[in-house]
């Protein structure tokens, strides 16, 4: 017994002396990281419709700061943590139909989600205190557990994105996708009032830090669009007109009605769609 | 209290020192422990059913007092039926009574008559049919006087309650488990380390495997009908090996647990997925309660002793009983008697038992012969899941059909491509490390014993972390809801 207990001590020792001496060298090392962006007066931000939409080399000064799936919540952290360290002109956030259904609720709960969410938000302050929608705490501690106690790490502020350009056109995926935004076990989701709230709160503190906010809904496949829930159509164009009624301009462009070659999927633009966006931005901006 | 919790984290370590601090000799403190422990682990889920599993342990063992006392038939034959009454009654109640319910106002509402009455909400305690059935094999074998009735009520208590098992099994026979509570047990360092490395893989089964494989499994059969062919039966191979590694890591974590407390349960799991037919299959997959269903319905049926009609109607009738025990839906019969359409053949022709032995047993590979075997057994249980886990038997035919369409040939289309090609690797892994441990109790067992103790703590090392890094998003484990 007393032999088996020794064992099962030293055993389970080793890892944990390694995990403690690389946990605490990785936190000592993140403590002191900071997101400093190169390029900081305009900031593209919001999800995997702003990545694919907005070019940076077709903007001077800009950096493209979108990660797909990203929740208003996370883009608000975000947001506060780049005025802190950076001088900030502009920002472009991105909206549709999907920010504001239910299925953001669950991106710090949702196995799909969850691990990718906290593996960029564990820097995060507003994370410990967080509790508006479920929270599965056992995969943030997991998650935690990865990023510092098993390998060194250098880079440990895992919240900053970048512009992904697609080249192909497929959409066969375009079912699957509007079931996940829209759908739960068959039902269609509910609001996601905390995600629509934050999109409000990031409109305040772009206002409160002099930024200038300018809100993107970029152009949207007719395949997806026929498949988004009326209700969704209705609340996303009562928020449009409430945000322009805040001053905020707001470029709509989900009813452009490119063709099918400028899009990567049913909701998201390829490269060809990103230039002509960019186009159809300037234009607008001219006017 | 579940097995991938912290909670038991916590409860097995303060149990196993409490356990062997009492010494070896305290035989009665010993198991009053684990009778109160046991307890405290099926309260952890709801306390409010401890009256239930103590209500039924004191029938079970105040009959097996009579039965010991009583040598009249006629009132010996009351006694065994007053235990079944009351375990099934139970069970009938909690399981089985809106599914009954429900199918006799559609039969009545089917033949013309109005008939209305409400289903109830019952919660299903966790765990009923595993113990009921437990205690249902003590009277039995009391009543065949194949066993001594015990008069140690709390060995009885802790044999029914015996908390690796309680909830999910393996479901003990009372001839291999209570005794056990009457012996000495000593403290045997190399079963207490096998029972580690059985838990350990038990976990990686559970919390890896079927754990990863549910979140596909879900997502595609909760969805169905966004998907095609290919993808469903994509879906159908994650939710076949989401329930393998589910259930029989249970079974290890279980069979591992007991173990460390010095108690041998049965093996629950023979590595299934390698059998070469159906026969060799139910062999191998859930034998607990094959084996009890074989003793305990099958064989006093008549068994396979009787002509051709017998069988086939004895056949039938364990399969869908087997598959009835699983849950109060149709799907369950349809997968049960399924199972039974495809053993019926073999046992017509005799070659039920053609495939005793562990296959390849003597070589790495399999034969083609054997290779072809073991898909066509593999292809056809994958079949049959998918009435397990679909939500009516209309779900399950809509899968079907679309399995079974020019749809099949279209390439996979999964939401979600990184988790699903780690999953997938993670599976084949498994699968691999399965095949070379299939002549073990368990894949671990015979693993590394004469490696040196570097490169063996270093594999097992590499499991732990992958427990730990690859964990899918805690899931109950399947075998909870029967």
């Amino acid at each position: 017994m007393r032999r088996f207990l020794k064992e099962v001590f030293f055993f389970l020792s080793i890892p944990l002396v390694y995990f403690s001496v690389m946990g605490f060298v990785n936190y000592q090392n993140a403590k002191n990281q900071k997101p400093i962006l190169k390029n900081s007066r305009v900031i593209f931000m919001g999800d995997s419709h702003m990545q694919a939409a907005l070019n940076p080399e077709d903007w001077k000064g800009s950096v493209n700061m979108a990660q797909s799936a990203e929740p208003y919540v996370l883009t608000y952290w975000k947001l506060k943590e780049f005025i802190k360290y950076n001088k900030i002109d502009t920002v472009f956030l991105s909206l549709s139909y999907h920010n504001l259904s239910g299925f953001n609720d669950l991106k710090f709960s949702h196995p799909r989600w969850s691990a990718e969410m906290f593996k960029r938000s564990y820097l995060m302050p507003e994370l410990k205190t967080f509790n508006e929608i479920p929270i599965d705490y056992s995969t943030f501690y997991r998650v935690l557990w990865k990023q510092y106690c098993v390998f060194p790490k250098k880079k440990h502020i895992n919240y900053l994105g970048n512009f992904t350009p697609h080249k192909k056109t497929d959409f066969s995926r375009v079912p699957l996708t509007l079931t996940r935004h829209f759908k739960n076990n068959k039902v269609n989701y509910n609001f996601s009032e905390v995600n629509i709230g934050y999109f409000k709160k990031i409109i305040a503190l772009a206002d409160s830090n002099n930024i200038e906010l300018i809100v993107i809904c970029p152009p949207i496949n007719k395949v997806y669009m026929d498949g988004v829930p009326q209700k969704f159509i209705t609340s996303f164009n009562d928020l449009v007109i409430e945000t322009k009624g805040k001053g905020v301009p707001v470029f709509n462009y989900t009813s452009l009605n490119l063709e099918d070659e400028y899009f990567e999927d049913g909701d998201h633009l390829n490269l060809k769609g990103s230039k002509k966006l960019y186009e159809e931005i300037r234009k607008d901006l001219k006017n | 209290m579940l097995f991938n919790s912290i909670d038991f984290a916590v409860f097995l370590p303060i149990v196993f020192i409490l356990y062997w601090a009492l010494g070896s000799n305290k035989i009665k403190e010993q198991n009053l422990l684990l009778f109160l422990v046991s307890y405290v682990f099926y309260g952890w889920w709801d306390w409010r059913f401890l009256s239930l599993i103590f209500f039924s342990t004191l029938v079970d063992y105040t009959i097996g007092v009579s039965l010991k006392t009583n040598n009249k038939p006629g009132q010996r034959k009351v006694l065994l039926w007053a235990s079944i009454i009351v375990n099934l009654g139970f069970l009938g109640f909690f399981k089985y009574y809106n599914f009954f319910l429900d199918n006799f106002i559609s039969a009545f509402t089917f033949f013309g008559g109005s008939f209305t009455a409400s289903s109830l909400q019952i919660i299903l305690p966790v765990g009923i049919s595993f113990y009921t059935f437990q205690t249902l094999s003590y009277s039995i074998d009391v009543y065949k006087r194949k066993l001594e009735p015990t008069r140690d009520f709390i060995a009885f208590g802790a044999f029914v309650s015996f908390f690796p098992q309680l909830v999910a099994g393996p479901i003990e026979r009372a001839t291999n488990l209570l005794p056990q509570f009457y012996k000495k047990r000593r403290f045997n360092y190399s079963n207490a380390v096998n029972g580690l490395k059985q838990i350990l893989w038990g976990f990686f089964k559970k919390v890896v495997i079927a754990d990863n494989c549910a979140e596909f499994a879900n997502q595609i059969f909760n969805n169905s009908a966004d998907y095609s062919g290919s993808s469903l039966l994509v879906g159908a191979l994650f939710f076949t090996f989401q329930i393998y590694g589910d259930f029989s890591g249970y079974s290890d974590i279980a069979i591992g647990t007991s173990r460390l407390f010095g108690f041998n349960l049965m093996k629950n799991f023979a590595f299934p997925y390698f059998s070469r037919d159906i026969a060799e299959f139910w062999r191998r997959w859930h034998i607990s309660l094959s084996t009890w269903f074989r003793d305990y319905l099958y064989i006093p049926l008549g068994g396979s002793k009787g002509g051709t009609k017998m069988k086939i109607r004895n056949t039938f009738i364990i399969f869908i009983v087997s598959g009835f025990w699983h849950g109060a839906n149709w799907t369950f019969i349809v997968w049960g008697a399924l199972n039974a359409i495809y053993f019926l053949p073999l046992l017509l022709a005799n070659k039920n038992r053609s495939n005793i032995n562990i296959v390849a047993e003597n070589s790495y590979f399999p034969s083609i012969r054997e290779f072809f075997g073991m898909l066509t057994t593999f292809s056809l249980t994958v079949l049959a899941w998918v009435f397990f886990r679909a939500d009516n038997l209309s779900h399950a035919f809509a899968i079907l059909n679309e399995i079974f369409s020019t749809s099949l040939f279209q390439s996979p289309s999964i939401d979600d491509g990184k988790s699903l090609k780690i999953t997938t690797v993670l599976t084949i892994i498994f699968v691999v490390v399965e095949w070379f441990g299939r002549k073990g109790e368990f894949a671990l067992d015979l693993l590394g014993g004469s490696w040196k103790r570097p490169i063996r703590w270093g594999f097992y090392y590499v499991v732990l972390m992958a427990v730990f890094w690859f964990a899918g998003k805690q899931q109950e484990f399947i075998y909870f809801q029967f």
